[in-house]
């Protein structure tokens, strides 16, 4: 149950369907063909009794029903090739495939239709890294030459510095910042981002002790009052116990995040009031990726104040 | 270069404590999976059925005070060489030293292996038996090796050993149950755990991959802090090789079932030798990469029941020779204390040894699972 905001799709400049108001006729159509998913583990999304060759053209048959079964066919084997796999294991079962073939499976179904909008939860996490970067790779040229938008879930943080063009750090159900990545990495705003930058070893120079972050993350059901944040945070003051902070703008020179806007963070250290300490107030760097070329950037669907609780 | 004999195990800077010689284990295959890959296996090798080649030939050696990392892929044995010292799995061949003295095979003098050489496993979730609070998880170890006797004494050494892990003040986590706990809470319970009986080797396998990444380091730097104050020789199982870097004096890397390079954790991430070693690093999240990396040696691990002959990684390596299909590479030393087996380092090859094959095919087939 979705208890509060909004999700608005931008199929075009100008128009917004309002995914949580739309009904399931609205969605059928949506879902899918400009909005997919890639789950996490590939071998529960794939169904094990189907070949993966009828479940590609299951999608195709659902959405495109003009498309005869030797076009989809057709179809399904340009897709496992968009993918580097070779059409003739088009009859294969999820079992027979390794793990990293699997997930690349989970990709071509995902990008089936040309959607515009793909969410990725956790895509590469079941992989060893060498699979891990050969689908990053894949994926980011596939992204480069259908121009899709990407929502990237994972925890690796190491990882979303290398690949996405903009950051937003969750915490305890809640966006507590967000920012271009580059300007993310070299000079975050909120102390969780900070403490989870410095949980990831280097794999460059003088090796030296890290702290991670004090403590565990909240139990969900009994959230800490103020900044949900603010029992593993060495830098709490009186306010933070007991005021939650809302997501503000700062002013950032060069640190707006990629697609326009600006930079985010919701942190009462950050609230003007006072400077902030000097490790949260690195000047941003520059630029030093080029924005998403606009004809083909479509817009994300963008989920102002949304909340969900489970009961 | 100097090439070393195959049963010296690398160099510690200390004394070893556990050491492992040529340590070798094959699966056996079962059922219609042997079928299948007996057949296969019947044009190489004749009669005799097919087995899972999960280590060839590792040796190693856990020095005091000091922390190894086994880094590898899944699939690459890194698992199973942590079973095999801790004596869960019999070796197929090739011999256990503790202390110098060589390790008695079979069920014989388990009790007091276990009190020298302890474990802590990848997932706290299912490690710790639910239905039991922490007092139970630590005072069992304690009776078993008759460390403490029920009551206060045990409370007492149950308290210590809390406070080892930093699960301090410990009275508030000794009436816990693993549910009431965090998952790095439970992993440090489980760390008590392994550290009831005095070890002196710990084998800790994956022990921050189920974690929050928040609370990985609070773990690596509770297991380095033990390295220091109890001087355990501590063996770290990773797949990620950024953390076996901060946490390990020496790294170790294993390709499908085989030791491809070994050496200080420094010299083995800043210089690596061994090209399986390079395309790991590669391929590794790196926020300070400029540009996406060029990965050299792309594909996956090869079957481990049909394991390439030679060198194992030969189908995917960009340097492979012809010496590479022929003959598995055997360690050479390529600076102090680092080894690479990697037949690039011999420099007494002939003309024909030394041509350059290429790479197998487009990408091997997919591994059969080896778990």
């Amino acid at each position: 149950m979705i208890t509060g905001g909004s999700v608005g799709y931008y199929p075009e400049p100008g128009a917004v369907v309002d995914l949580l108001a739309a009904g399931e006729g609205t969605l059928r159509v949506l879902r899918w063909s400009q909005i997919s998913v890639v789950m996490q583990s590939a071998m529960s999304a794939l169904n094990p009794v189907l070949s993966i060759g009828s479940q590609l053209t299951d999608v195709l048959q659902a959405h495109r029903p003009g498309l005869g079964q030797a076009a989809r066919q057709a179809r399904a084997a340009d897709l496992l090739a968009m993918v580097g796999i070779a059409a003739d294991r088009l009859g294969s079962y999820p079992h027979e495939l390794s793990g990293g073939m699997r997930q690349r499976v989970m990709i071509a179904m995902a990008l089936a239709l040309e959607p515009q909008v793909v969410i990725m939860d956790e895509p590469t996490t079941a992989l060893d890294v060498v699979t891990q970067r050969e689908i990053l790779e894949e994926l980011m040229q596939l992204r480069e030459r259908l121009g899709f938008a990407v929502l990237f879930i994972t925890h690796d943080l190491s990882l979303l510095v290398e690949i996405a063009d903009s950051i937003a750090v969750m915490y305890a159900g809640r966006l507590v910042e967000r920012a271009a990545a580059a300007a993310l990495f070299r000079a975050p705003r909120h102390p969780y981002s900070l403490g989870l930058l410095s949980s990831f070893p280097a794999l460059h120079g003088p090796r030296r002790r890290l702290t991670g972050i004090p403590g565990s993350p909240p139990d969900l059901r009994r959230l800490p009052a103020g900044c949900v944040f603010h029992p593993r945070c060495s830098y709490a003051m009186d306010r933070c116990r007991t005021d939650t902070p809302a997501l503000i703008r700062l002013d950032v020179p060069g640190g707006g995040a990629a697609g326009g806007e600006a930079r985010t963070a919701a942190c009462w250290l950050q609230d003007g009031s006072a400077p902030a300490p000097a490790e949260l107030a690195v000047p941003a760097p520059p630029r030093s990726r080029p924005p998403a070329p606009p004809a083909t950037a479509a817009p994300a669907p963008a989920a102002p104040d949304l909340a969900r609780s489970q009961p | 270069m100097t090439q070393r004999a195959d049963t010296t195990p690398p160099p510690g800077t200390g004394t070893p404590l556990l050491e492992a010689r040529n340590l070798t284990k094959h699966f056996p295959l079962r059922g219609r999976a042997r079928g299948r890959a007996g057949r296969l296996r019947a044009d190489r090798a004749g009669r005799g059925g097919a087995v899972v080649h999960a280590v060839e030939n590792v040796s190693l050696a856990l020095a005091e005070a000091q922390v190894t990392a086994v880094v590898g892929e899944s699939g690459s044995g890194k698992s199973t060489l942590a079973r095999l010292l801790c004596r869960l799995l019999e070796p197929t061949s090739g011999q256990l030293l503790a202390d110098g003295r060589p390790v008695p095979s079979g069920r014989r003098g388990g009790r007091s292996y276990a009190r020298l050489v302890q474990m802590v496993l990848q997932d706290p979730f299912s490690s710790l038996n639910p239905v039991h609070d922490v007092r139970y998880h630590l005072a069992r170890p304690l009776q078993v090796h008759g460390m403490a006797e029920p009551g206060e004494s045990m409370d007492d050494a149950i308290t210590g050993l809390l406070e080892r892990v930093a699960l301090t003040p410990a009275d508030q986590f000794i009436g816990k149950y693993p549910h009431e706990l965090s998952g790095g809470q439970r992993q440090r319970v489980a760390i008590a755990r392994a550290l009831a009986v005095r070890p002196r080797v710990l084998l800790a396998d994956e022990p921050v991959s189920m974690l929050d990444v928040s609370i990985r380091l609070g773990i690596l730097n509770l297991l380095d802090d033990l390295r220091e104050r109890e001087r355990l020789a501590i063996l770290y199982i990773t797949h990620d090789i950024a953390s076996a870097r901060y946490l390990a004096d020496t790294i170790v890397v294993m390709y499908a079932g085989q030791v491809v390079e070994s050496g200080p954790a420094q010299a083995v991430t800043d210089q690596p030798e061994h090209p399986y070693t390079r395309l790991l690093l590669s391929a590794a999240p790196d926020p300070d990469r400029a540009g996406s990396p060029a990965l050299r040696g792309r594909g996956a691990p090869p079957s481990l029941v049909t394991p390439p002959p030679g060198c194992r990684f030969h189908p995917r390596c960009p340097h492979a020779m012809a010496v590479c299909a022929d003959a598995v590479p055997p360690g050479f030393d390529v600076a102090a204390g680092h080894v690479s087996a990697c037949w690039l380092q011999a420099d007494d090859l002939s003309a024909a040894q030394a041509a350059p094959i290429a790479p197998h095919g487009p990408a091997p087939a997919p591994r059969e699972e080896a778990r």
